[in-house]
Protein backbone atom coordinates (compact mmCIF):
# COMPACT_ATOMS: atom_id res chain seq x y z
CA UNK A 1 0.00 0.00 0.00
CA UNK A 2 1.35 3.33 -1.16
CA UNK A 3 1.10 6.86 0.43
CA UNK A 4 -0.90 8.84 -2.21
CA UNK A 5 -1.18 12.60 -2.35
CA UNK A 6 -4.59 12.78 -0.64
CA UNK A 7 -2.71 12.62 2.57
CA UNK A 8 -1.54 16.03 3.89
CA UNK A 9 2.04 17.27 3.73
CA UNK A 10 3.04 17.03 7.02
CA UNK A 11 1.80 13.20 7.35
CA UNK A 12 3.27 12.38 4.03
CA UNK A 13 6.81 14.36 4.84
CA UNK A 14 6.77 12.59 8.11
CA UNK A 15 6.31 9.23 6.87
CA UNK A 16 9.10 9.94 4.37
CA UNK A 17 11.46 10.56 6.49
CA UNK A 18 10.09 7.77 9.04
CA UNK A 19 11.20 5.29 6.04
CA UNK A 20 14.39 7.25 4.66
CA UNK A 21 16.10 6.08 7.95
CA UNK A 22 16.83 2.64 8.12
CA UNK A 23 18.01 2.93 11.98
CA UNK A 24 17.04 5.90 14.07
CA UNK A 25 19.35 4.51 16.73
CA UNK A 26 21.81 5.50 14.47
CA UNK A 27 20.88 8.24 12.23
CA UNK A 28 22.30 11.82 13.42
CA UNK A 29 19.48 13.13 11.18
CA UNK A 30 16.67 15.46 12.61
CA UNK A 31 13.08 15.21 11.93
CA UNK A 32 11.32 18.33 12.62
CA UNK A 33 8.40 18.42 15.65
CA UNK A 34 5.15 19.09 14.95
CA UNK A 35 4.63 17.30 11.33
CA UNK A 36 1.56 15.33 12.56
CA UNK A 37 -0.11 18.39 13.88
CA UNK A 38 -3.01 17.36 11.89
CA UNK A 39 -3.68 14.37 14.59
CA UNK A 40 -4.52 16.75 17.04
CA UNK A 41 -8.35 16.18 18.23
CA UNK A 42 -10.96 18.46 18.70
CA UNK A 43 -11.98 19.50 21.95
CA UNK A 44 -15.62 18.90 23.05
CA UNK A 45 -17.72 21.87 22.92
CA UNK A 46 -18.81 21.30 26.31
CA UNK A 47 -15.21 21.38 27.92
CA UNK A 48 -14.70 24.73 28.29
CA UNK A 49 -17.93 25.02 30.05
CA UNK A 50 -17.90 22.12 32.39
CA UNK A 51 -14.24 23.63 33.34
CA UNK A 52 -15.97 26.88 34.29
CA UNK A 53 -17.97 25.34 35.96
CA UNK A 54 -15.65 23.61 38.41
CA UNK A 55 -13.52 26.27 38.66
CA UNK A 56 -16.78 28.22 39.57
CA UNK A 57 -17.64 25.36 42.26
CA UNK A 58 -14.03 25.52 43.52
CA UNK A 59 -14.58 29.34 44.08
CA UNK A 60 -17.47 28.68 46.06
CA UNK A 61 -15.98 26.25 48.27
CA UNK A 62 -12.86 28.52 48.33
CA UNK A 63 -14.75 31.45 49.57
CA UNK A 64 -16.38 29.19 52.39
CA UNK A 65 -13.22 27.83 53.44
CA UNK A 66 -11.98 31.45 54.15
CA UNK A 67 -15.47 32.98 55.16
CA UNK A 68 -16.75 29.92 56.79
CA UNK A 69 -14.67 29.71 59.99
CA UNK A 70 -16.06 33.16 60.46
CA UNK A 71 -19.52 32.67 59.52
CA UNK A 72 -19.77 29.89 62.31
CA UNK A 73 -17.39 32.00 64.72
CA UNK A 74 -20.08 34.46 64.40
CA UNK A 75 -23.37 31.94 65.09
CA UNK A 76 -21.43 30.77 68.26
CA UNK A 77 -21.19 34.75 69.48
CA UNK A 78 -24.95 34.81 68.90
CA UNK A 79 -25.93 31.47 69.85
CA UNK A 80 -24.16 32.20 73.27
CA UNK A 81 -24.82 35.78 73.68
CA UNK A 82 -28.57 34.39 72.66
CA UNK A 83 -28.26 31.86 75.44
CA UNK A 84 -27.43 34.19 77.78
CA UNK A 85 -30.50 36.17 77.46
CA UNK A 86 -32.52 33.00 77.96
CA UNK A 87 -30.53 32.69 80.93
CA UNK A 88 -31.23 35.90 82.42
CA UNK A 89 -35.13 35.68 81.41
CA UNK A 90 -35.69 32.15 83.01
CA UNK A 91 -34.35 33.62 86.32
CA UNK A 92 -35.71 36.38 86.10
CA UNK A 93 -38.98 33.96 86.16
CA UNK A 94 -37.73 31.49 88.22
CA UNK A 95 -37.63 34.46 91.28
CA UNK A 96 -41.05 35.74 89.87
CA UNK A 97 -42.08 32.27 90.61
CA UNK A 98 -40.57 32.19 93.89
CA UNK A 99 -42.38 35.55 95.07
CA UNK A 100 -45.79 33.69 93.73
CA UNK A 101 -45.33 30.80 95.53
CA UNK A 102 -44.46 32.73 98.89
CA UNK A 103 -47.15 34.75 98.51
CA UNK A 104 -49.51 31.88 97.61
CA UNK A 105 -48.19 29.97 101.26
CA UNK A 106 -48.66 33.38 103.19
CA UNK A 107 -52.54 33.64 101.85
CA UNK A 108 -53.33 30.15 102.08
CA UNK A 109 -51.33 27.56 104.18
CA UNK A 110 -53.71 24.37 104.17
CA UNK A 111 -51.89 22.09 101.16
CA UNK A 112 -49.39 19.88 102.24
CA UNK A 113 -46.13 21.48 100.42
CA UNK A 114 -47.09 24.55 102.36
CA UNK A 115 -46.66 22.95 105.99
CA UNK A 116 -42.74 23.40 105.88
CA UNK A 117 -43.27 27.46 105.66
CA UNK A 118 -46.35 28.10 106.82
CA UNK A 119 -47.59 27.94 110.16
CA UNK A 120 -50.76 27.92 111.55
CA UNK A 121 -51.09 28.34 115.44
CA UNK A 122 -53.78 27.44 117.80
CA UNK A 123 -54.92 31.27 118.54
CA UNK A 124 -55.06 31.79 114.98
CA UNK A 125 -51.97 34.28 114.08
CA UNK A 126 -49.89 32.91 111.29
CA UNK A 127 -45.98 32.86 110.99
CA UNK A 128 -43.74 32.39 107.73
CA UNK A 129 -40.61 30.58 108.10
CA UNK A 130 -38.22 32.31 106.74
CA UNK A 131 -35.78 29.58 106.94
CA UNK A 132 -37.24 26.87 105.11
CA UNK A 133 -34.52 24.29 105.61
CA UNK A 134 -35.26 24.30 109.37
CA UNK A 135 -38.18 21.50 110.39
CA UNK A 136 -41.45 22.73 111.82
CA UNK A 137 -41.65 22.31 115.34
CA UNK A 138 -45.48 22.02 115.26
CA UNK A 139 -47.96 21.63 112.94
CA UNK A 140 -51.55 22.61 113.16
CA UNK A 141 -54.24 23.26 110.55
CA UNK A 142 -56.46 26.07 109.67
CA UNK A 143 -59.74 23.90 110.44
CA UNK A 144 -59.53 22.76 113.29
CA UNK A 145 -62.74 20.70 112.58
CA UNK A 146 -61.24 18.47 110.12
CA UNK A 147 -57.63 18.24 110.87
CA UNK A 148 -55.32 17.13 113.64
CA UNK A 149 -54.62 19.01 116.67
CA UNK A 150 -51.35 18.66 118.77
CA UNK A 151 -51.96 18.37 122.14
CA UNK A 152 -49.10 20.30 123.81
CA UNK A 153 -49.24 18.58 127.40
CA UNK A 154 -47.16 16.43 129.40
CA UNK A 155 -43.59 17.47 128.24
CA UNK A 156 -40.69 15.81 129.79
CA UNK A 157 -37.43 17.61 129.41
CA UNK A 158 -34.32 16.08 129.86
CA UNK A 159 -31.54 18.62 129.02
CA UNK A 160 -28.95 16.11 129.26
CA UNK A 161 -30.15 13.56 127.11
CA UNK A 162 -31.79 14.89 124.25
CA UNK A 163 -34.01 12.66 122.36
CA UNK A 164 -34.14 10.20 124.81
CA UNK A 165 -37.09 10.63 126.73
CA UNK A 166 -39.63 10.99 124.02
CA UNK A 167 -43.50 11.31 125.62
CA UNK A 168 -46.25 10.50 123.91
CA UNK A 169 -49.52 11.85 124.52
CA UNK A 170 -52.80 10.25 123.01
CA UNK A 171 -56.15 10.68 123.23
CA UNK A 172 -57.40 14.45 122.78
CA UNK A 173 -61.09 14.03 122.25
CA UNK A 174 -63.62 16.76 121.12
CA UNK A 175 -64.84 17.48 124.49
CA UNK A 176 -61.26 19.02 125.08
CA UNK A 177 -61.04 21.06 121.80
CA UNK A 178 -62.61 24.11 123.00
CA UNK A 179 -60.80 24.22 126.36
CA UNK A 180 -57.33 23.75 124.52
CA UNK A 181 -58.41 26.17 121.94
CA UNK A 182 -58.95 28.86 124.89
CA UNK A 183 -56.19 27.89 126.59
CA UNK A 184 -53.83 28.44 123.46
CA UNK A 185 -55.73 31.56 122.53
CA UNK A 186 -55.58 33.24 125.95
CA UNK A 187 -51.77 31.97 126.23
CA UNK A 188 -51.08 33.52 122.77
CA UNK A 189 -52.93 37.12 123.88
CA UNK A 190 -50.53 37.18 127.11
CA UNK A 191 -47.50 35.96 125.15
CA UNK A 192 -48.18 37.95 122.46
CA UNK A 193 -45.74 40.68 122.42
CA UNK A 194 -43.30 38.60 124.59
CA UNK A 195 -43.17 35.89 122.13
CA UNK A 196 -42.61 38.21 118.87
CA UNK A 197 -39.96 39.75 121.06
CA UNK A 198 -39.20 36.41 122.02
CA UNK A 199 -39.23 34.64 118.51
CA UNK A 200 -36.35 37.54 117.26
CA UNK A 201 -34.56 36.90 120.39
CA UNK A 202 -34.27 33.60 122.18
CA UNK A 203 -34.76 31.44 119.17
CA UNK A 204 -31.70 32.94 118.32
CA UNK A 205 -29.76 33.02 121.61
CA UNK A 206 -31.24 29.68 122.68
CA UNK A 207 -30.20 28.12 119.02
CA UNK A 208 -27.76 25.47 120.70
CA UNK A 209 -28.98 25.15 123.99
CA UNK A 210 -32.39 24.31 122.91
CA UNK A 211 -33.96 22.18 120.39
CA UNK A 212 -36.99 20.84 120.70
CA UNK A 213 -39.13 18.53 118.16
CA UNK A 214 -42.64 18.06 118.12
CA UNK A 215 -43.61 15.61 115.98
CA UNK A 216 -47.38 15.73 115.13
CA UNK A 217 -49.36 12.51 113.55
CA UNK A 218 -52.73 12.76 114.07
CA UNK A 219 -55.72 11.00 112.19
CA UNK A 220 -58.80 12.89 111.93
CA UNK A 221 -61.12 9.99 112.39
CA UNK A 222 -64.49 11.71 112.58
CA UNK A 223 -64.56 12.93 116.88
CA UNK A 224 -61.41 11.23 117.72
CA UNK A 225 -58.11 12.46 116.86
CA UNK A 226 -54.70 11.21 117.94
CA UNK A 227 -51.74 12.91 118.31
CA UNK A 228 -47.86 12.40 118.85
CA UNK A 229 -45.66 14.58 120.24
CA UNK A 230 -42.27 13.42 121.43
CA UNK A 231 -40.47 16.85 122.54
CA UNK A 232 -37.06 17.36 123.69
CA UNK A 233 -36.00 19.99 125.88
CA UNK A 234 -32.61 20.95 127.01
CA UNK A 235 -33.57 23.80 129.68
CA UNK A 236 -36.20 23.55 132.37
CA UNK A 237 -38.79 26.28 131.50
CA UNK A 238 -41.89 25.85 132.85
CA UNK A 239 -44.32 24.34 130.06
CA UNK A 240 -45.69 27.73 128.77
CA UNK A 241 -42.34 29.20 127.96
CA UNK A 242 -41.52 25.78 125.46
CA UNK A 243 -44.73 26.36 124.20
CA UNK A 244 -44.09 29.93 123.48
CA UNK A 245 -40.63 28.79 121.81
CA UNK A 246 -42.00 26.37 119.85
CA UNK A 247 -44.69 28.55 118.73
CA UNK A 248 -42.50 31.02 118.03
CA UNK A 249 -38.64 29.21 116.46
CA UNK A 250 -36.74 29.16 113.57
CA UNK A 251 -36.66 32.78 112.77
CA UNK A 252 -40.21 33.88 112.42
CA UNK A 253 -42.22 36.80 112.39
CA UNK A 254 -46.19 36.75 113.42
CA UNK A 255 -48.07 38.89 111.44
CA UNK A 256 -51.70 40.54 111.25
CA UNK A 257 -52.11 41.23 107.81
CA UNK A 258 -50.73 40.69 104.39
CA UNK A 259 -50.71 43.69 101.99
CA UNK A 260 -49.98 43.40 98.30
CA UNK A 261 -48.14 46.28 97.08
CA UNK A 262 -46.78 47.46 93.56
CA UNK A 263 -43.31 49.49 93.81
CA UNK A 264 -44.17 51.83 91.02
CA UNK A 265 -48.16 52.33 91.91
CA UNK A 266 -48.46 52.60 95.70
CA UNK A 267 -45.22 54.42 96.53
CA UNK A 268 -47.42 56.62 98.78
CA UNK A 269 -48.43 53.61 101.30
CA UNK A 270 -44.76 52.43 101.37
CA UNK A 271 -43.88 55.55 102.52
CA UNK A 272 -46.23 55.97 104.76
CA UNK A 273 -45.53 52.64 106.01
CA UNK A 274 -42.15 53.26 106.69
CA UNK A 275 -42.52 56.19 107.98
CA UNK A 276 -44.90 55.65 110.23
CA UNK A 277 -43.86 51.80 111.42
CA UNK A 278 -41.18 50.18 112.37
CA UNK A 279 -39.36 47.69 110.33
CA UNK A 280 -38.58 44.20 111.99
CA UNK A 281 -37.22 42.56 109.25
CA UNK A 282 -37.61 42.81 105.57
CA UNK A 283 -41.21 43.92 104.25
CA UNK A 284 -42.62 43.22 107.72
CA UNK A 285 -43.74 46.20 109.56
CA UNK A 286 -44.97 47.13 113.50
CA UNK A 287 -47.35 49.90 113.16
CA UNK A 288 -49.47 51.66 115.83
CA UNK A 289 -53.33 50.70 116.00
CA UNK A 290 -53.75 54.38 115.27
CA UNK A 291 -51.35 54.15 111.85
CA UNK A 292 -52.58 51.25 110.86
CA UNK A 293 -56.62 52.63 110.28
CA UNK A 294 -54.93 55.95 108.77
CA UNK A 295 -53.29 53.27 106.18
CA UNK A 296 -56.38 50.79 106.01
CA UNK A 297 -58.15 53.76 105.20
CA UNK A 298 -55.72 55.00 102.07
CA UNK A 299 -55.90 51.12 101.38
CA UNK A 300 -59.65 51.31 100.90
CA UNK A 301 -59.61 54.42 98.69
CA UNK A 302 -56.98 52.55 96.50
CA UNK A 303 -59.07 49.22 96.71
CA UNK A 304 -56.05 47.26 98.01
CA UNK A 305 -56.92 43.87 99.23
CA UNK A 306 -55.51 43.05 102.78
CA UNK A 307 -54.93 39.73 103.50
CA UNK A 308 -56.03 38.79 107.20
CA UNK A 309 -53.41 36.90 108.66
CA UNK A 310 -54.45 37.36 112.35
CA UNK A 311 -57.12 40.03 113.83
CA UNK A 312 -55.46 40.15 117.08
CA UNK A 313 -54.21 43.84 116.98
CA UNK A 314 -54.09 45.44 120.39
CA UNK A 315 -51.37 48.14 120.44
CA UNK A 316 -50.11 47.48 117.37
CA UNK A 317 -50.57 45.63 114.35
CA UNK A 318 -47.25 43.81 112.31
CA UNK A 319 -47.88 44.06 108.69
CA UNK A 320 -45.86 42.21 105.95
CA UNK A 321 -45.77 43.97 102.51
CA UNK A 322 -45.55 41.83 99.28
CA UNK A 323 -44.26 44.17 96.84
CA UNK A 324 -44.02 43.65 92.97
CA UNK A 325 -42.88 45.50 90.61
CA UNK B 1 -4.12 39.80 26.48
CA UNK B 2 -0.21 39.21 27.19
CA UNK B 3 -0.02 35.88 28.97
CA UNK B 4 2.21 36.87 32.05
CA UNK B 5 -0.65 39.78 32.44
CA UNK B 6 -3.35 37.07 32.55
CA UNK B 7 -1.32 34.71 35.22
CA UNK B 8 -0.46 38.05 36.82
CA UNK B 9 -4.54 38.69 37.63
CA UNK B 10 -5.29 34.81 37.80
CA UNK B 11 -2.88 35.20 40.80
CA UNK B 12 -5.32 37.85 42.57
CA UNK B 13 -8.46 35.36 41.72
CA UNK B 14 -9.62 36.86 38.69
CA UNK B 15 -11.87 34.42 36.79
CA UNK B 16 -11.82 36.17 33.83
CA UNK B 17 -8.19 36.28 33.25
CA UNK B 18 -8.03 32.58 33.98
CA UNK B 19 -10.86 31.62 31.55
CA UNK B 20 -9.12 33.40 29.05
CA UNK B 21 -5.80 32.05 29.86
CA UNK B 22 -7.31 28.11 29.93
CA UNK B 23 -8.96 28.53 26.85
CA UNK B 24 -5.77 29.13 24.75
CA UNK B 25 -4.63 25.56 26.84
CA UNK B 26 -7.42 23.58 26.72
CA UNK B 27 -6.42 21.73 22.77
CA UNK B 28 -3.30 21.01 24.24
CA UNK B 29 -4.01 19.36 27.20
CA UNK B 30 -6.80 17.59 26.40
CA UNK B 31 -4.82 16.10 23.49
CA UNK B 32 -2.12 14.90 25.89
CA UNK B 33 -4.15 13.60 28.06
CA UNK B 34 -6.82 11.76 24.68
CA UNK B 35 -3.32 10.23 23.64
CA UNK B 36 -1.89 9.18 27.05
CA UNK B 37 -4.87 7.92 28.60
CA UNK B 38 -6.34 6.73 24.92
CA UNK B 39 -9.65 7.34 25.55
CA UNK B 40 -11.85 10.69 25.16
CA UNK B 41 -14.16 10.75 28.51
CA UNK B 42 -11.19 10.01 30.39
CA UNK B 43 -9.00 12.50 28.73
CA UNK B 44 -12.31 14.89 28.74
CA UNK B 45 -12.22 14.60 33.13
CA UNK B 46 -8.67 15.07 33.36
CA UNK B 47 -8.70 18.12 30.98
CA UNK B 48 -11.10 19.60 33.72
CA UNK B 49 -8.75 18.10 36.82
CA UNK B 50 -5.95 19.79 35.35
CA UNK B 51 -7.55 22.77 34.89
CA UNK B 52 -8.82 23.03 38.89
CA UNK B 53 -5.12 22.39 39.42
CA UNK B 54 -3.56 24.75 37.32
CA UNK B 55 -6.32 27.18 39.00
CA UNK B 56 -5.28 26.10 42.31
CA UNK B 57 -1.70 26.20 42.08
CA UNK B 58 -1.50 28.99 40.02
CA UNK B 59 -0.16 31.34 42.59
CA UNK B 60 2.90 28.76 42.85
CA UNK B 61 3.94 29.45 39.10
CA UNK B 62 7.60 31.27 39.74
CA UNK B 63 7.93 31.74 36.19
CA UNK B 64 11.50 29.53 36.12
CA UNK B 65 10.20 27.66 32.95
CA UNK B 66 7.49 28.79 30.16
CA UNK B 67 3.97 28.95 31.41
CA UNK B 68 3.03 25.86 28.82
CA UNK B 69 5.99 23.74 29.88
CA UNK B 70 4.57 24.05 33.62
CA UNK B 71 0.65 23.41 32.06
CA UNK B 72 1.56 20.52 30.21
CA UNK B 73 3.63 18.75 33.38
CA UNK B 74 0.75 19.23 35.77
CA UNK B 75 -1.77 17.91 32.74
CA UNK B 76 1.41 14.88 32.49
CA UNK B 77 1.46 14.28 35.97
CA UNK B 78 -2.28 13.88 36.11
CA UNK B 79 -2.64 11.13 33.50
CA UNK B 80 0.32 9.43 35.19
CA UNK B 81 -1.64 9.21 38.35
CA UNK B 82 -4.63 8.24 35.95
CA UNK B 83 -2.80 5.40 34.27
CA UNK B 84 -1.21 4.08 37.77
CA UNK B 85 -4.80 4.25 39.29
CA UNK B 86 -6.03 1.58 36.13
CA UNK B 87 -2.78 0.29 36.39
CA UNK B 88 -3.86 -2.22 33.93
CA UNK B 89 -3.47 -0.74 30.10
CA UNK B 90 -5.73 0.62 28.78
CA UNK B 91 -7.23 -0.46 26.14
CA UNK B 92 -7.06 1.03 22.67
CA UNK B 93 -10.47 2.68 21.93
CA UNK B 94 -11.38 1.25 18.61
CA UNK B 95 -14.15 3.60 17.87
CA UNK B 96 -11.08 6.45 16.93
CA UNK B 97 -10.62 3.67 13.77
CA UNK B 98 -14.17 3.16 13.53
CA UNK B 99 -15.41 6.37 13.00
CA UNK B 100 -12.93 7.13 10.27
CA UNK B 101 -14.50 4.10 8.68
CA UNK B 102 -11.40 2.87 6.99
CA UNK B 103 -11.89 1.77 3.74
CA UNK B 104 -9.32 0.38 1.58
CA UNK B 105 -10.48 0.86 -1.88
CA UNK B 106 -9.69 -1.85 -4.88
CA UNK B 107 -7.18 1.05 -6.63
CA UNK B 108 -5.10 0.94 -3.05
CA UNK B 109 -5.63 4.85 -3.24
CA UNK B 110 -5.68 5.83 0.98
CA UNK B 111 -7.81 9.54 1.74
CA UNK B 112 -6.46 11.51 3.65
CA UNK B 113 -8.48 10.60 6.76
CA UNK B 114 -7.75 7.11 6.28
CA UNK B 115 -3.97 8.19 6.59
CA UNK B 116 -4.60 9.73 10.07
CA UNK B 117 -6.40 7.04 11.81
CA UNK B 118 -4.42 4.47 10.40
CA UNK B 119 -1.32 6.64 12.07
CA UNK B 120 -3.44 7.41 14.84
CA UNK B 121 -4.17 3.39 15.59
CA UNK B 122 0.04 2.75 15.28
CA UNK B 123 0.35 5.71 17.90
CA UNK B 124 -1.88 4.22 19.98
CA UNK B 125 -0.35 1.18 20.21
CA UNK B 126 2.65 2.02 20.89
CA UNK B 127 3.90 2.09 24.89
CA UNK B 128 3.09 4.70 27.52
CA UNK B 129 6.71 6.28 26.97
CA UNK B 130 6.73 6.33 23.40
CA UNK B 131 3.62 7.79 23.23
CA UNK B 132 4.34 10.23 25.33
CA UNK B 133 7.04 11.56 23.12
CA UNK B 134 5.27 11.11 19.97
CA UNK B 135 2.76 13.14 21.25
CA UNK B 136 4.91 15.79 22.58
CA UNK B 137 7.40 16.23 19.64
CA UNK B 138 5.47 15.33 16.92
CA UNK B 139 1.85 16.32 16.92
CA UNK B 140 2.38 18.86 19.58
CA UNK B 141 5.79 20.50 18.07
CA UNK B 142 7.38 20.99 21.62
CA UNK B 143 11.17 21.45 21.87
CA UNK B 144 13.20 18.93 23.22
CA UNK B 145 14.16 21.08 26.40
CA UNK B 146 10.89 21.42 27.09
CA UNK B 147 10.32 18.01 26.95
CA UNK B 148 13.30 17.37 29.02
CA UNK B 149 11.00 19.70 31.52
CA UNK B 150 8.02 18.36 31.31
CA UNK B 151 9.05 14.68 31.55
CA UNK B 152 11.91 15.86 33.86
CA UNK B 153 14.26 13.90 31.99
CA UNK B 154 17.98 14.79 30.43
CA UNK B 155 17.83 16.22 26.88
CA UNK B 156 20.05 13.35 25.76
CA UNK B 157 17.20 10.69 27.20
CA UNK B 158 14.71 13.05 25.22
CA UNK B 159 16.46 12.42 22.27
CA UNK B 160 16.73 8.82 22.71
CA UNK B 161 13.90 8.23 23.80
CA UNK B 162 11.79 9.64 20.51
CA UNK B 163 14.11 8.03 18.13
CA UNK B 164 12.79 4.94 19.78
CA UNK B 165 9.85 5.84 19.56
CA UNK B 166 9.94 6.66 15.94
CA UNK B 167 11.18 3.67 15.04
CA UNK B 168 8.38 1.43 16.90
CA UNK B 169 6.31 3.59 15.37
CA UNK B 170 7.85 3.02 11.84
CA UNK B 171 7.25 -0.63 12.55
CA UNK B 172 3.42 -0.45 13.81
CA UNK B 173 2.72 1.69 10.41
CA UNK B 174 4.63 -1.24 8.01
CA UNK B 175 2.82 -3.56 10.44
CA UNK B 176 -0.46 -1.25 9.19
CA UNK B 177 0.57 -1.43 5.62
CA UNK B 178 1.79 1.99 5.15
CA UNK B 179 4.79 2.23 2.99
CA UNK B 180 7.18 5.03 1.82
CA UNK B 181 4.89 7.74 -0.04
CA UNK B 182 5.69 8.84 -3.22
Amino acid sequence: MELQGGARMGEKEYIDKMFSVDDFEKNEEEIEGGLLDNLIEEVPESLHESIMKKIDKHKNRLNFKIYGPIAAAACIIIAISFQNKIFVKSTKIESKDEAKSERKLASSGSTPEEKNTTKVYDNGMKTEDTNAKEVPSTELAKNMSNVEKSKLSGFEFNGSNEGKNPVETRGVTKSNEDKDQAEAQSLAKSNENKSQAETRDSTKSNEDKSQAEIRDIAKSNEDKSQAKTQSIAKSNDDVNQVKARSLTKSNSIAYNFEIKLSNEKNKDIIEFIEKNGEKLDENFYKLSVNNFNVLDEMLKKQGIEKITSCENTEKEVIIKLNLRE
Amino acid sequence: MEERKLIERCRKNDRDAFETLILSYEKKIYNLCFYMVKNKEDAFDLTQETAIKIYKSISKFKGDSKFSTWVYRIAYNTCLDFIKRKKDELPYDDMIVNENNINYRMDNVIESKETKAIIKKCIMQLNSDYRTVIILRDISGLSYKEISDILQIEIGTVKSRINRARQALKNELIKNGIARGC
